[in-house]
């Protein structure tokens, strides 16, 4: 008899991940799941299946193979579309990733620290000079990581509504697969301009640089580099974005963490990771499809099934965090899985840690009377996207430092 | 001990640089593992570890000293 199980994706409950998971997480961490167009796929919840999957070269992550695994049918015209580096394996995977990698390195964030505080400086202070209450997300989270994506890439800042607006109509699981397909051609169609515009007037920046040394020489063409470009540009503004404002309404709510916060500023680099493990905004990936029958854990997955590695459901694994349910910014929390694992890790991680580490400190120390503006209730919660977060977070503040 | 790395696998996480900056670097024209110093002091052990531990493409190999 066919193992079959309960229909995903799951809900999320405001700050945790959806209730399901522990139950499954403590009896199968690896369980069947019926997805929306009737076929099964595994949903991996334990930390040590997840990272066990992701390090087995019997998974593939091309998407566009039949019996990927996807949350919808717009999901899938996605996959079907999109020609980046997380949708390869192997040297093909390794070969695109590479162009990028240089641009990331720990070096590199370090020469960023200053251009980054400087943006989140500017944002701050335009967004204090109006009067509370005012919503951070739209007037900061939203912005910051874009300002810093438009800065790499020397791209106007001015676009960035037009990226979000596409990613937006990505990673909506209400979008009809046309508004999904329609919103990555659109991406890739800005891109194709601002390579142009790059070929006529080369700068300083992430693009013209790849421009040279990979589309010039041939070694890639003007599709190929559209693609890995405008998925690393998309991909550095959501996801932060909601981070920073998940983090902060995650400090409101835990004004004893926030006080250790406050009172012991050298606790930010454990915080931020602690902050990624508790949070885990991005909620059904990574997929992988198996290429052969692949054992992970106890279960054993047949060649042609697709599994869900549930990175929310993993980092809160008592197995691998004591009382994981608790915010604990002093807990070793480095191992937690909220980039994946394995060698698709997020490229961007640098990046994303230096944003967080920029802006958090810097919104509590200058607003020291920062508090919500309204309850919790009245906090809408992405819990129609892919990438987790908040729609609105009204704060309000008496007096701000300049 | 004794650290290796496998730089086909690297993917350019920069996790080991972060746990143990006297230990590795990264390339600046590609971002891939740079290993600085194959034989690090017991002193530095600790954070060794944590570098092979954090590696997500498991390019870092570390061997003890016999006792």
């Amino acid at each position: 008899m066919t193992e079959t199980g309960p229909r995903f994706p799951f809900e999320r409950d405001q700050l945790d991940p959806p209730r399901e998971y522990k139950d499954l997480r403590d009896n199968q961490p690896v369980s069947p799941v019926t997805l929306w167009d009737g076929s099964r796929a595994w949903l991996i919840t334990g930390y040590d299946e997840m990272r066990a999957a992701l390090s087995d070269p019997g998974f593939s992550s091309e998407m566009h193979r039949e019996g990927f695994p996807t949350i919808s049918e717009a999901r899938r015209a996605v996959d079907m579309k999109e020609r980046d580096f997380i949708g390869m394996d192997g040297a093909e995977h390794q070969r695109y990733r590479r162009m990028f990698t240089r641009e990331f390195t720990a070096k590199r964030m370090v020469a960023l620290r200053d251009s980054v505080e400087a943006i989140a400086d500017i944002l701050l202070t335009d967004m204090l000079r109006q009067e509370p209450p005012v919503d951070l997300v739209a007037e900061f989270s939203s912005k910051f990581p874009a300002l810093v994506m438009s800065r790499l890439f020397g791209a106007s800042f001015e676009d960035n509504e037009f990226i979000s607006a596409n990613g937006a109509a990505r990673h909506n699981m209400q979008s009809t697969p046309e508004e999904a397909a329609a919103g990555h051609e659109r991406t890739i169609a800005y891109v194709k301009r601002l390579i142009a515009q790059k070929l006529e007037n080369p700068a300083d920046d992430m693009l013209t640089r790849l421009i040279e040394q990979f589309l010039v020489p041939g070694e890639v063409t003007e599709d190929e580099l559209a693609e890995m470009a405008g998925f690393i540009f998309r991909a550095g503004h959501d996801t932060t974005a909601n981070m920073i404002s998940m983090s902060v309404l995650a400090l409101l709510v835990h004004p004893d963490q926030l006080r250790d916060l406050r009172d012991h500023p050298d606790l930010i680099n454990g915080a931020v990771e602690e902050l990624l493990r508790y949070l885990s905004p991005v909620q059904f990936v990574p997929r992988r499809l198996a290429l052969t029958d692949v054992q992970v854990g106890s279960v054993t997955i047949p060649a042609g099934e697709g599994i869900f590695n549930a990175a929310p459901s993993a980092n809160r694994d008592d197995r691998m965090f004591a009382h994981p349910d608790e915010l604990d910014l002093r807990r070793d929390a480095a191992r937690h899985l909220s980039f994946g694992y394995g060698v698709h890790q997020c490229l961007g991680q640098p990046l994303a840690r230096l944003e967080l580490q920029v802006a958090l400190p810097m919104i509590f120390d200058r607003i020291p009377t920062i508090r919500l503006a309204h309850d919790l209730s009245s906090v809408k919660f992405k819990t129609d996207m892919q990438v987790y977060g908040v729609y609105n977070l009204n704060i309000t503040w008496d007096g701000y430092r300049r | 001990m004794k650290v290796s790395v496998d730089e086909g696998k690297c993917i350019g996480a920069g996790h080991c640089v972060l746990a143990a900056p006297e230990v590795f670097d990264q390339r600046d024209d590609d971002g891939i593992v740079e290993l600085l110093e194959p034989h690090p002091g017991p002193d530095l052990g600790p954070a060794v570890r944590e570098a092979e531990e954090l590696c997500p493409a498991l390019a870092i190999h570390v061997e003890s000293d016999p006792e």
